[in-house]
């Protein structure tokens, strides 16, 4: 994990977002059924399935730290699932709004996907408390990465669970009941669903290179006070944060 | 036998044999569901339960009263340092798993057997529906126990413990819950037990399951590791 | 063709994209506070070593001049 090519990906996320977005206020028709709220769809749903997936990656590689018992796959579950909280932040305000605008109230029980996605939300935001609560560092690592696993196992099994005790009255906006999605709508949404997933990764990568650099600087003064240079300043804070796993090459 | 499996009958055997005699976890979950039946009756201003509302009443308290038994159920191994003899015993460590989570649906199997009565002479005035409940019963412990054992044996060396069992296992049992009470409802219906649905449910749960029976048994190794 | 429709919906909508620009901008600002305070770390720790070289004795003599404690990391 390097700060190459995280340049270009910033603008290359940056130009498809700002594509998609005027895609979707200047270019694709007005949705016959619900009218000008429909657009907020083209940034709920995209960051839902980003946020989703972004879970589920944190999963895998849970399994691969697991296996590999490298701490880097520690560090990649873990920013992985912090930005899909924060993705799933979004994902819910965004289907709150809504919700306001199609029912006048910011929760409704009846749309299903959205209480699912709200359960699992709930569940990965205990990672953290999980995490702090655990304080040998190894053994936070490999529990971490146990907890990725399950709920990663879990995201699947709690969406059709929630779909099935629901009866399925609500308007849905890709739903295939209507005939499918016109062929403008589909193509703004996918560039939308692309530049979303762009974000994630870039934040992803930022993130993991901050992380990184914090991990060298702490070895850095390490290494300087072993070699008796002083250590006359405090750390700053970017060194042993407990939840968080630093990135050091071992 | 094989030594897991003697290894199995002697943990269960030996919690079993400790859960006689000191009784310190079936109790405390039986009296607890009792006043929370009380509780309900008050809060819900009823003396007659049926359909939705009596599968509400009885999953809730079935899952709190579970979760008094999941804090507990590893505290033996943790006080008398049963972890560290595990570990040296020439054995699988999965068996420890396998052996928690039948101890757990065993504790559920008794509640139950205590509880579900109690709560028809509270509550129901049709107990036809009580029979066919025993399916939904088994699968929904089964699912209880499995988890239950995991998030138990990641919490119990942890700090705050018994606040760590709560806070992940609730979220995790959302959709076990919507099944068991989906499938409960209807079994309970003021005019007698309607099969709506029953088989799905019945099918959601076995998934469960069979997903989380999976995952526990195959990380388990990972999380008795020092 | 941005037709503002003459309904409430258009506030929900500016609404949800806004506040998806603001958590962005915030988590982006989070992170570049984070950078900062790395870039300072590193200013820091760069000044100690110059400070030590320049305290060390032209004839290099061994690295126990320095009696301070590390502090606690």
């Amino acid at each position: 994990m390097s700060g190459r090519g995280l340049k270009q990906l910033s603008i290359l996320t940056a130009l498809v977002l700002l594509a998609g977005f005027a895609l979707v206020f200047f270019w694709v028709p007005m949705d016959a059924d619900q009218g000008f709220k429909q657009k907020i769809f083209y940034l709920h749903v995209p960051l839902a399935i980003v946020a989703l997936c972004g879970f589920v990656a944190g999963g895998v590689e849970g399994f691969r730290h697991l296996r590999t018992n490298d701490r880097s796959h520690d560090a990649n579950s873990y920013v992985f699932i912090h930005l899909s909280v924060i993705f799933g932040v979004a994902t819910l305000i965004t289907g709150m709004l809504w919700a306001k605008a199609s029912w006048g109230h910011f929760w409704v029980w009846d749309e299903p996907t959205l209480v699912s996605f709200l359960i699992v939300f709930l569940l990965y935001c205990t990672y953290y408390p999980f995490r702090y609560a655990i304080e040998d560092r190894d053994r936070q690592a490999r529990y971490a990465s146990v907890f990725a696993i399950t709920a990663g196992a879990f995201v699947p099994l709690n969406f059709m669970a929630v779909r099935m005790a629901q009866s399925l009255i609500h308007p849905r906006v890709f739903a295939t009941s209507g005939g499918g999605l016109p062929g403008s709508m589909l193509f703004t949404f996918l560039v939308c669903l692309v530049g979303i997933g762009l974000l994630w990764v870039t934040l992803v990568k930022l993130e993991l290179l901050g992380k990184q650099t914090s991990g060298q600087v702490s070895k850095l003064r390490r290494a300087l006070e072993a070699e008796g240079f002083g250590g006359s300043t405090e750390p700053t804070g970017t060194v042993g944060r407990r939840i968080a796993p630093n990135l050091e090459a071992q | 036998m094989t030594p897991s499996r003697q290894a199995f009958a002697a943990i269960v055997g030996k919690d079993l044999r400790t859960e006689l005699r000191t009784m310190r976890s079936l109790p405390a979950m039986v009296l607890f569901a009792v006043t929370t039946f009380i509780i309900f009756r008050f809060g819900l201003d009823r003396t007659a339960l049926s359909g939705s509302l009596a599968s509400g009443v009885i999953w809730t308290t079935l899952l709190f009263a579970a979760v008094l038994g999941i804090n507990r159920i590893f505290l033996p191994e943790r006080e008398e340092g049963g972890f560290d003899a595990f570990r040296l015993a020439p054995v699988d460590r999965p068996v420890l798993f396998t052996a928690k989570a039948a101890v757990l649906f065993l504790y559920l199997l008794v509640l139950e057997l205590i509880v579900i009565p109690v709560f028809g002479v509270f509550f129901l005035q049709e107990w036809s529906g009580l029979l066919p409940l025993i399916p939904v019963l088994l699968a929904t412990n089964l699912g209880l126990a499995a988890l239950g054992t995991l998030i138990s044996s990641m919490a119990v060396n942890s700090r705050a413990r018994d606040l760590l069992v709560p806070l992940l296992l609730l979220p995790l049992v959302v959709p076990l819950m919507i099944a068991a009470t989906g499938a409960t409802s209807h079994l309970l219906d003021a005019g007698g037990p309607s099969y709506d649905k029953f088989g799905t449910w019945l099918l959601v749960l076995g998934l469960y399951d069979g997903v989380f029976c999976l995952v526990g048994y195959a990380v388990f190794d990972f999380l008795l590791e020092d | 063709m941005f037709d503002a429709v003459p309904n409430d919906s258009t506030g929900y909508v500016v609404a949800a994209y806004v506040v998806f620009l603001a958590l962005l901008l915030i988590y982006l600002g989070i992170l570049g506070a984070k950078f900062q305070r790395i870039s300072r770390d590193i200013s820091e720790l760069t000044e100690e070593v110059e400070a030590g070289r320049r305290a060390e004795p032209a004839g290099q003599t061994g690295s126990t001049e320095a009696a301070k404690e590390p502090t606690g990391v």
